[in-house]
């Protein structure tokens, strides 16, 4: 398990950076396809919920945010598109909850919560524990998953981020770790 | 390329029409029109042209809409049966069929799910390019142990045609000099990375009779004069092949067989072509030609040559078989024996084993491996059979090294999370399991009595189930599988079974359904590939087989299409055809 003290101090180092609500991309590219009040799936309070979930798990650090690299809009685009209704669900009512907890604990919307506040909450959420039960947390998981996804098949996740051969030109079965220094970008299968 | 071969009507005469431009198909038409006789390929779908139609190749995720996942209404509209195969994604979708236009039934609790591909080059241009020959004792299980018909032909026969097809194909592997997995003509092995070479050496010590080895797979390593020639080079580890390959370096119909055919300029191609039957005259008891139903406009059209080889795929062969009726035939073509569409196999892909290999943190591989490390079959003949099933079973596998695939759904937020994301993680070691499938007669495929699809064609009702043999070999291949990775060290090992979940047809080597024998009472083709009723049709596909062996059957298909391509030629030469 990783909830040790360090890992608190370094999610929380990731939290200085503060987020520009408005650029949120989702908002702006499609057009015509959103909700009434927001985006393709969440609604526009849904949105600052799930970036603040995405600011708080991919931080920006010596390499960008997920917030930053579009992750949001992605989640928002992507579940829709390609997830079954019951996922659409269990991400809707993750955020919910998240927000809910959010005014029940720190009265105040998620979107609004102090570094501090937000890793008591998501620890909480990543552990299954109160106010979050067992099913929010692997809900929580799925959602990561997705995050990671959007992140690192990305451009600028695949190809800076990490490391990219899109034509490696051959393959070798031993080379030196530290040459790379990252796992590779490009993949087969995603 | 391929459009300038393209002919609508046509009132020639063909010597050789072949149905199909797969696997064997390519091989089929290559040969004729190398040996000089004007070759007619029909295919049921598009043109491709090589290179200019593999819109999928050269993007990186964040260029398709989805980061490569198809939309799930059109998945569920098109694909529902498609998108269970590993390869299906928006780089490949357009090479897979369409499911809503391909309808077929499968008998009350049975299922199977049946991959198509289409256009031009058939499953060829996606396909997992693992090649291997049968070895002597696959020919001659079904004497040895009862369980199906005879092969007509045994190792020593069609080895010379193994030589001549790996030459041309370009297959990367060792000599491994084992007499389960009889050696290639081959170019350069892919290189093992370090954790599968430390596994190598501790299997060789704890389980002398299964060698492991780098698989062989139909890949480019060191090209010949003549593959350059045909404008294909060494494989470049992008291992996005189903994408089409702009380099050739996978062997395809389009990248090599049907260029060369194309070379003789004794090649057309009818595409959009589906094949209502064949046209038979019981006078002469001689095949004609084929009738074709345009994929487009519906309308019906005929071809004629002296010789016809039906390469369809397996389902496809004996789909056209069984919907060529006639007054000798009533129940099919050359179906005298009524095996016709009996015997249906595939592959059993549902066990495997994994762990994790410790150590080797300073280690990593460039490049993408198209292919994986092999540990083939090593319960090859009957006195080494497992007490509690016939035959046997291979295992493809590979150790690699974690990633934010299978990191990111772990706990942790923040910082630590995200960087532990961009690294390599530990090493995991994983085998598959290849079973050889038994020749059932229960596992048949007849034409359904009243569903027809949209081209008027009867539709295939497909019975294929698992048997015991099938379930218990799978049993032992994942707790056997486990027990090999414990006992050489392996952490955290575990296993699986999925027999029960999924149905056949998703190793996508369905072969039998048109068997080969000696004799007519019990066979639809003899050694030759030749149907023993009508000695002008000819079945080089997988519908000849009369057991499935434990190897991935390509290679195979092609060395019998070689084969029977140059008896027919002689007996078209010395006028008996």
């Amino acid at each position: 398990m990783v909830d040790s003290a360090l890992t608190r101090r370094t999610a929380l180092r990731g939290l200085g950076t503060g987020i520009v609500w408005l650029s949120y991309p989702g908002l702006t590219t499609a057009l015509g396809k959103q909700t009434a009040d927001g985006g393709l799936l969440f609604d526009q309070r849904e949105i600052r919920v799930l970036t603040m979930l995405v600011d708080a798990v991919l931080p920006e650090t010596d390499t960008p945010g997920g917030v930053a690299l579009g992750v949001p809009a992605f989640i928002d685009a992507q579940l829709p598109a390609c997830h079954s209704e019951a996922e659409q669900a269990s991400a809707r009512d993750l955020v919910s909850a998240v927000a809910l907890a959010s005014r029940e604990r720190f009265n105040k919307p998620a979107e609004k919560l102090s570094g501090t506040e937000r890793v008591t909450l998501l620890s909480a959420l990543d552990k299954g524990q109160q106010p979050f039960s067992a099913s929010q947390m692997w809900a929580f998981r799925a959602l990561k998953r997705l995050m990671a996804f959007g992140y690192f098949t990305s451009e600028t996740g695949a190809t800076e981020v990490l490391t990219y051969q899109a034509v490696p030109g051959g393959f070798k079965g031993s080379i030196p770790y530290a040459s790379v220094g990252t796992s590779w970008g490009s993949l087969a299968y995603y | 390329m391929f459009k300038d071969h393209a002919i609508g009507e046509s009132d020639e005469t063909f010597d050789v029409i072949v149905v199909g431009s797969g696997m064997s198909g390519g091989y089929a038409a290559k040969e004729f029109c190398e040996k000089g006789f004007r070759t007619l390929v029909i295919e049921r779908g598009r043109l491709v042209e090589h290179r200019q139609d593999y819109v999928g190749e050269n993007k990186g995720p964040w260029q398709f809409p989805n980061r490569t996942k198809v939309e799930r209404s059109l998945v569920e509209r098109d694909y529902p049966i498609q998108q269970k195969c590993y390869a299906f994604h928006d780089g490949t979708k357009h090479f897979f069929g369409n499911d809503a236009e391909l309808p077929y039934s499968t008998e009350d609790g049975t299922g199977f799910d049946w991959i198509r591909a289409n256009q031009l080059g058939g499953k060829s241009v996606l396909w997992h390019r693992q090649s291997y020959r049968f070895n002597r004792w696959d020919f001659e299980a079904n004497a040895a142990d009862g369980l199906g018909e005879d092969w007509p032909v045994r190792y020593d026969d069609l080895a010379p045609w193994y030589d001549a097809v790996e030459t041309f194909v370009g297959i990367s592997g060792n000599d491994d000099d084992l007499e389960q997995l009889p050696s290639s003509v081959s170019q350069p092995a892919f290189e093992m990375t370090s954790p599968e070479r430390d596994i190598q050496q501790r299997l060789a010590k704890a389980f002398p009779d299964r060698p492991m080895i780098m698989s062989r797979c139909a890949h480019l390593t060191k090209p010949t004069t003549l593959q350059i020639e045909q404008g294909r080079v060494r494989c470049q580890a992008r291992n996005e092949c189903q994408k089409g390959c702009s380099f050739g370096a996978y062997f395809s119909s389009l990248s090599a067989t049907l260029p060369a055919a194309a070379k003789t300029d004794r090649l057309s191609i009818a595409a959009n072509s589906v094949v209502h039957s064949l046209i038979y005259d019981d006078v002469s008891n001689r095949v004609r030609g084929v009738r074709v139903i345009d994929n487009d406009t519906l309308e019906t059209r005929e071809y004629f040559a002296r010789v016809v080889f039906l390469c369809a795929s397996t389902l496809g062969s004996t789909q056209v078989m069984l919907n060529s009726k006639s007054r000798r035939f009533p129940n099919g073509i050359a179906n005298s024996s009524g095996v016709l569409g009996h015997y249906l196999m595939d592959h059993n892909y549902n066990a495997g084993a994994a762990g994790f290999i410790d150590g080797f943190e300073d280690e990593y591989y460039s490049g993408r491996r198209p292919t994986g490390i092999y540990i083939p079959n090593f319960r090859y003949e009957p006195s080494r059979y497992h007490e509690k099933y016939q035959r046997g079973f291979a295992y493809a596998g590979e150790a690699s090294r974690q990633d934010w695939r299978s990191h990111s759904g772990e706990a942790g937020f923040g910082a630590d999370y995200k960087q532990r994301l961009t690294q390599a993680g530990r090493w995991r070691f994983s085998l598959l399991a290849q079973g050889e499938m038994l020749p059932r007669f229960e596992n048949q495929i007849s034409l359904h009595p009243t569903l027809k699809d949209k081209w008027g064609i009867p539709q295939l009702h497909i019975n294929c189930t698992w048997s015991d043999n099938e379930i218990r070999m799978m049993e032992d291949a994942a707790e056997g599988g486990a027990e090999m990775l414990r006992k050489i060290g392996l952490q955290e090992v575990t296993s699986w079974m999925t027999i029960h979940d999924n149905n056949p047809g998703l190793a996508i080597h369905e072969v039998g359904t048109a068997r080969m024998g000696r004799d007519p009472k019990t066979s639809v083709l003899n050694g030759f590939n030749q149907c023993h009723d009508v000695p002008n049709l000819f079945v080089t596909d997988g519908s000849a087989f009369t057991s499935s062996a434990v190897v991935n059957p390509s290679l195979t298909f092609m060395a019998f299409t070689a084969r029977a391509a140059d008896y027919a030629a002689k007996e078209m030469g010395n006028r008996r055809l």
